[in-house]
C-alpha cells in the first residue's frame, strides 16, 4: 500500500468519469480554457461563423437565386472552396507517411496537427457541398436503402463516399492514438499501422475522385483532361504542405508544441518539388490549349485571355500564376528556403496562388462559354462571400478545437488520472 | 483481420442490395441500330389523333401510292368566296359581261383586291391555275378540272420538290396529333396562292439578353408583331 | 396584504402566495401564449382543419420515395396527394396524369433549318405550356440566328429581337434533345432524372436534390434550374399536367423540356410543334415505319449535334 502514491487529491467535482468520458471532458476543459489572446481568437471565429449562418439563412429563404450562380455558370464560389478545401484534406498524408510508415521521427509530433488540419478541411468540404444543395433538406434522398444511390455510375457517389470515409479514418486514427497516450497505453501497431496505410491509399483517391468528377464530363471540354486529376493531386501536395508549415510555425510560437526544424525543411521540400510540377503541368496546359486555336481551347482563351471583350478572370489568374512562380522560384533556392522569413512569405504566396487558381481558375472557366458558345459571366454574391467566410471561420474553428485539445494529451500532460 | 474482411463483405453485399431504378429500356443506345431494326407496322399503342381532330372534315389524298393512307384538311369548307353562288346570283358569262363594260368605264375589275404575286407573267396568270370556264374548279396545265379540295396537284405540278416532302413529312403542318391516322394542312392552309411567300414579322418574345435577370421585366411585344 | 386575517379563505389564501418576480413573468407569458393559441384556434375552426390536412400531406410529400420505384398504386397517391395540395394552396383544380410509357413508341424529333423563320412562337408556347417560372424568365428551348456560311454556334446570336428572318443569317433552335445515351442520367446521385422506356428523359421533382451536376454533364444547354422560387400567374396555369411533366415545381430543382409528356403519350404533339407556322417542326415514333420522322430520316440529309460525344440525341436536323 506504500506505494500507491498518488498526490493529487480528488474533490467531489474531480471524481473520475469513465475513461472515454473522462477523456472528452478533459478535451473540453481544454478547449474552454485559455489565454485572453484566445478567447478573442474563437469568439472572433464565432462572430464570422454566425455571419455566414445568417446569409445562409437568406439562401434557405429565397434559394440559390441570392448567389451569382445561373444556368450557364451553374457552379461557383461554393464548389471552388469545396475542390481547393478537399486538396487541402488529402494533403494530410505527406506527414502521415512519413511517421508511421517510413518511421521518420522528425514527422511524428507534427503529424496529428496534419490529422487535425485534414478533418478541418473536410468539414469544411462537406459544408460547401450542404451550402451549394438545391434542397438540403432533401440529401437524405442519397443514402443507400433509404433512399437511392447512383453508384457506380455517379462520380458524385464515389466522392460521397471517400470523402466521409476519409473524414472516418481521420477521426478515428488520431483518436485512437490519442486516447491511448491518454491512457498511458502504447498503441497497437497492429491496429493503427494498416489503418494508416489505408489512410494513405483514401488520401490519394479522395482527390482524384474529385478530379474525376470534373474530367468525366466531355460537355466541358475545359475539364475534359487527362491532366486535370495529375493537376488536382500536385496543387494540393503544394499547398497543403505549405499550408501546414505555415501552422506548424505559429503553434510553435503559441503553444508548447515542439516541432523539429528538420520537419519544417523535409516539408518545405517536398511543397518545393510540388510547385516546381505544378508549373510543368501549367506549361503543358498551356501548349496544348493555345498551340492550335480550336473549340477545344475556348475555356482557357477566356480564363488567361479573354473572350469578345469579357475579361473577367483574366487579372485573377495572372496573379496567381505570378505568385506560384515567384515562390517556387524563392522556394528552389535552397539558402532561402531555409530562411524562416522567405519560407513564410512564399508558403504564403503558394498557398494564396493556388487557391485562387483552384478556385477561381478550375471551376468557373469550365463553364464559359456554354455549351451553345454563349458567354455569361459570374462574380459571387455577398451571401456567397458570407457563407465562405463563415465556413472557412467554422473550419479554423474545428481545426483549433481540435489542436488546442491534441496537444497537451500528446504532449502528455492531460492524462488520465486513476484513483 | 477476420473483422476487416466481414466488414468489407457485408458493405458490398449492401450496395449490390440497394435499391436501384437501372435501366430498364429495351433498345440499344444506338438509335440508328434501334430504329433499323422497327421495319414492322407499329399500332403506336393505339394511341390516336382522332380525338384531337375535333371532327375536322378531309379529303383522302391521291397521288402518292409510296405513302399510307393521308388526308388533307378540306378546303372547300372554310373557304370564303367558295362556291361562287355563295354571293352570286347571275351566272358566269353575265358576270363577265358585266365587268367588262365596267373595265371599259374606267371601273375596278371583279375581284380587283386579288393581286398575283406568284411567278413572273410570261409563266403565270389567273388562268394557269384556275378553269376560264367554271371557277368553282382548277385546272392542272393540260386543263383537266381539278377541285379545290385536291388543290395539292396544282402546286404539284411546278413545285414537285415540295410537294413530295410535303407527302413524306418534311414540309407542312400535322394536324391533330402525332398518332394516326395522318392529317395534313393542305398547301392554301398555309401559303396564300395568289401571294405565297412568307412575310417578315417580329418574333413573339425578345431573345433573353441575360442569364441573370435583376428585375422582373414583363414579356413584351413589339407593335408588330401579328400574334 | 397589509391586513393581517388569522383564517384566510382558501381564494385569499392563493392569492396571497408569494411569487417571485421570475415565476410571476413566466406564468403570465405561457398564460397569454395558451390563450391566444386558444383564440386563433376557436377564430376558424375551418381553417385549422385545412391546415392540418395541409400538414398532414406536406409531411407524406416530403418522405415520398422516387417515383420510378414506385408501384402503380403508390402513384395514384402521389399525384392525388400533390392535386389536394394544389387546390389547398391556390383553390384550384388540376389534373396530375401519371401515364406510364407505352410499348412500341419511342419518341424522336425533326426540325427544318431552312424553314425556321426565327418566330420564337414555339418558345413562347412551350413557356405557357409547361408553367415556366416567369420571373427568372425559363425558356426551355433557345432559337440561335446563325450567320450564313457559319455553322459554329459561338458566332450565333440568341438574344435577337428585330424582324425575322434577318438577310443573312438562318436559325436553329435547341432544346433537351432527349438522348438515348444521356450523360445527365448517368451522373445524377440519386436517379432522379433517367430515360423512360418510350425516349423521354424525365425528371422527378420530388426526388431532385439540387445537385446540379446534371446541368453541367448536359452538352446541349438542356437543362434549368429554379434558383428561386418559381412564380406562374395562377389565370395562366396549364391545368393539365403529368407527374414527370409540367406540374409545378418548387425552387431548387432543376428541369427540362420533357416532349410535352402530358401531350405526347397521349397521342398529341409537344406545344412547339403545335405552335411553329411554318412547320419546321415534326414529332413521331421511331419505331412506327409509317411515320412522317422516319420518311424525314430516310429521305432527307438529317445530322445531329455534337453526335461525336456518344450521346446519341433523338433530335435531328435538316434542310430542304
Amino acid at each position: 500500500m506504500s506505494a500507491t502514491l498518488n498526490p493529487i487529491t480528488l474533490s467531489e467535482e474531480e471524481r473520475l468519469q469513465h475513461p472515454l468520458v473522462q477523456f472528452f471532458l478533459d478535451g473540453l476543459r481544454e478547449v474552454t480554457t485559455g489565454s485572453q489572446k484566445y478567447h478573442i481568437w474563437m469568439a472572433s471565429l464565432t462572430l464570422l461563423m454566425c455571419l455566414g449562418a445568417y446569409a445562409y439563412g437568406v439562401q434557405l429563404r429565397a434559394g440559390l437565386t441570392v448567389t451569382g450562380m445561373h444556368d450557364h455558370v451553374s457552379w461557383g464560389f461554393y464548389i471552388s472552396n469545396f475542390t481547393f478545401l478537399v486538396g487541402m484534406a488529402a494533403a494530410a498524408v505527406i506527414l502521415v507517411m512519413p511517421t508511421y510508415v517510413l518511421q521518420d521521427h522528425d514527422f511524428k509530433k507534427a503529424v496529428l496537427v496534419g490529422e487535425a488540419l485534414a478533418v478541418a478541411a473536410l468539414i469544411m468540404a462537406l459544408s460547401f457541398v450542404v451550402a451549394d444543395m438545391g434542397g438540403p433538406d432533401r440529401l437524405w434522398h442519397v443514402i443507400p436503402m433509404i433512399g437511392v444511390f447512383n453508384w457506380p455510375a455517379s462520380m458524385l457517389t464515389w466522392d460521397i463516399l471517400v470523402l466521409n470515409g476519409y473524414l472516418v479514418l481521420n477521426l478515428l486514427i488520431p483518436f485512437y492514438l490519442l486516447y491511448s497516450r491518454y491512457m498511458g497505453r502504447e498503441p497497437n501497431k497492429r491496429i493503427y499501422v494498416p489503418a494508416v496505410l489505408l489512410s494513405i491509399l483514401w488520401a490519394v483517391s479522395v482527390h482524384l475522385v474529385t478530379a474525376f468528377l470534373y474530367a468525366g464530363l466531355p460537355a466541358r471540354p475545359f475539364w475534359n483532361s487527362a491532366l486535370l486529376g495529375p493537376r488536382f493531386l500536385a496543387t494540393a501536395f503544394t499547398a497543403g504542405p505549405a499550408m501546414m508549415i505555415l501552422v506548424l510555425r505559429q503553434l510553435r510560437q503559441h503553444t508548447d508544441i515542439d516541432v523539429a526544424q528538420a520537419t519544417i525543411d523535409k516539408l518545405a521540400t517536398v511543397t518545393t518539388v510540388g510547385a516546381q510540377i505544378c508549373l510543368i503541368m501549367l506549361a503543358s496546359e498551356l501548349f496544348v490549349e493555345f498551340y492550335r486555336d480550336t473549340h477545344h481551347g475556348l475555356g482557357a482563351r477566356y480564363l488567361f485571355f479573354g473572350l469578345v471583350g469579357h475579361t473577367r478572370l483574366v487579372p485573377w489568374i495572372w496573379t496567381s500564376i505570378a505568385m506560384s512562380v515567384t515562390a517556387t522560384a524563392i522556394l528552389s533556392v535552397h539558402p532561402l528556403r531555409h530562411t524562416d522569413r522567405w519560407l513564410k512569405f512564399a508558403c504564403t504566396l503558394l498557398f494564396v496562388g493556388i487557391l485562387i487558381e483552384k478556385g477561381l481558375g478550375t471551376i468557373i472557366p469550365g463553364f464559359i462559354p456554354e455549351p451553345w458558345g454563349r458567354i455569361d459571366e459570374y462574380a459571387p454574391t455577398w451571401v456567397e462571400l458570407c457563407v465562405t467566410l463563415g465556413i472557412w471561420a467554422m473550419g479554423t474553428f474545428v481545426f483549433t478545437i481540435l489542436t488546442k485539445a491534441a496537444i497537451p494529451v500528446e504532449l502528455g500532460v492531460v492524462k488520465y488520472r486513476r484513483r | 483481420m477476420r473483422r476487416a474482411c466481414l466488414l468489407v463483405l457485408t458493405t458490398a453485399l449492401s450496395f449490390s442490395a440497394c435499391r436501384r431504378a437501372d435501366r430498364t429500356h429495351a433498345s440499344s443506345p444506338h438509335v440508328l441500330e434501334t430504329i433499323a431494326k422497327a421495319q414492322e407496322p407499329n399500332d403506336n399503342a393505339g394511341l390516336s389523333s382522332e380525338k384531337h381532330l375535333d371532327g375536322a372534315p378531309r379529303v383522302t389524298v391521291t397521288g402518292y401510292p409510296d405513302r399510307p393512307a393521308f388526308s388533307v384538311l378540306q378546303r372547300t369548307r372554310v373557304m370564303q368566296q367558295f362556291p361562287c353562288q355563295k354571293c352570286h346570283t347571275k351566272t358566269l358569262d353575265v358576270l363577265r359581261a358585266q365587268s367588262q363594260v365596267a373595265v371599259a368605264q374606267g371601273k375596278k375589275a371583279s375581284h380587283w383586291s386579288v393581286k398575283l404575286a406568284h411567278a413572273p407573267a410570261v409563266t403565270m396568270d389567273c388562268w394557269t391555275c384556275h378553269d376560264q370556264r367554271n371557277l368553282d374548279s382548277l385546272r392542272t396545265l393540260r386543263d383537266a378540272p381539278v377541285s379545290f379540295d385536291h388543290a395539292y396537284q396544282v402546286c404539284a405540278q411546278c413545285h414537285s420538290r415540295q410537294a413530295a416532302d410535303w407527302a413524306g413529312g418534311a414540309h407542312g403542318k400535322r394536324q391533330g396529333g402525332w398518332a394516326p391516322p395522318r392529317v395534313v394542312a393542305s398547301c392554301a392552309g398555309c401559303h396564300n396562292p395568289h401571294k405565297p411567300k412568307l412575310e417578315p414579322r417580329w418574333p413573339a418574345l425578345a431573345g433573353r439578353r441575360d442569364q441573370r435577370f435583376e428585375s422582373a421585366e414583363p414579356l413584351t411585344e413589339s407593335p408588330g408583331a401579328n400574334r | 396584504m397589509s391586513e393581517f386575517n388569522p383564517n384566510p379563505s382558501g381564494l385569499h389564501q392563493i392569492l396571497s402566495r408569494q411569487v417571485d418576480r421570475r415565476t410571476a413573468v413566466a406564468t403570465a407569458a405561457g398564460a397569454l401564449v395558451a390563450g391566444l393559441g386558444l383564440l386563433q384556434t376557436a377564430c376558424n375552426p375551418l381553417a385549422a382543419a385545412e391546415s392540418k390536412e395541409k400538414s398532414q400531406l406536406n409531411w407524406e410529400a416530403f418522405f415520398q420515395g422516387n417515383y420510378r420505384l414506385m408501384t402503380d398504386k403508390e402513384k395514384e397517391d402521389t399525384v392525388h396527394r400533390l392535386e389536394r395540395l394544389h387546390e389547398l394552396n391556390t383553390g384550384n383544380k388540376v389534373r396530375i396524369g401519371s401515364t406510364a410509357a407505352k410499348e412500341g413508341v419511342l419518341y424522336g424529333y425533326a426540325f427544318n433549318i431552312s424553314k425556321c423563320r426565327g418566330y420564337m412562337d414555339c418558345v413562347k408556347a412551350c413557356i405557357g405550356e409547361n408553367n415556366q417560372d416567369r420571373k427568372s424568365d425559363m425558356r426551355y428551348i433557345r432559337i440561335h440566328e446563325h450567320n450564313k456560311g457559319q455553322m459554329s454556334f459561338e458566332a450565333a446570336d440568341d438574344s435577337f429581337y428585330h424582324e425575322v428572318p434577318a438577310a443573312g443569317h438562318f436559325y436553329i433552335g435547341t432544346q433537351c434533345f432527349h438522348c438515348q445515351n444521356p450523360p445527365c442520367t448517368q451522373v445524377c446521385p440519386t436517379q432522379a432524372t433517367w430515360l423512360e422506356p418510350d425516349g423521354l428523359v424525365v425528371v422527378d421533382y420530388n426526388w431532385c436534390i439540387g445537385c446540379r451536376y446534371c446541368i453541367a454533364a448536359c452538352p446541349y444547354d438542356a437543362r434549368r434550374f429554379n434558383w428561386g422560387d418559381p412564380q406562374v400567374p395562377e389565370e395562366e396555369v396549364n391545368p393539365n399536367q403529368h407527374y414527370l411533366g409540367n406540374r409545378l415545381r418548387r425552387k431548387g430543382v432543376v428541369e427540362k423540356c420533357t416532349f410535352c409528356i402530358q401531350r405526347t403519350r397521349d397521342g398529341k404533339n409537344p406545344a412547339c410543334v403545335e405552335a411553329c407556322p411554318t412547320g419546321s417542326r415534326t414529332f413521331g415514333n421511331l419505331l412506327d415505319p409509317d411515320s412522317d420522322l422516319r420518311w424525314i430520316l430516310k429521305n432527307k440529309k438529317v445530322f445531329r449535334l455534337k453526335e461525336d460525344l456518344g450521346t446519341e440525341p433523338k433530335f435531328w436536323y435538316y434542310m430542304d
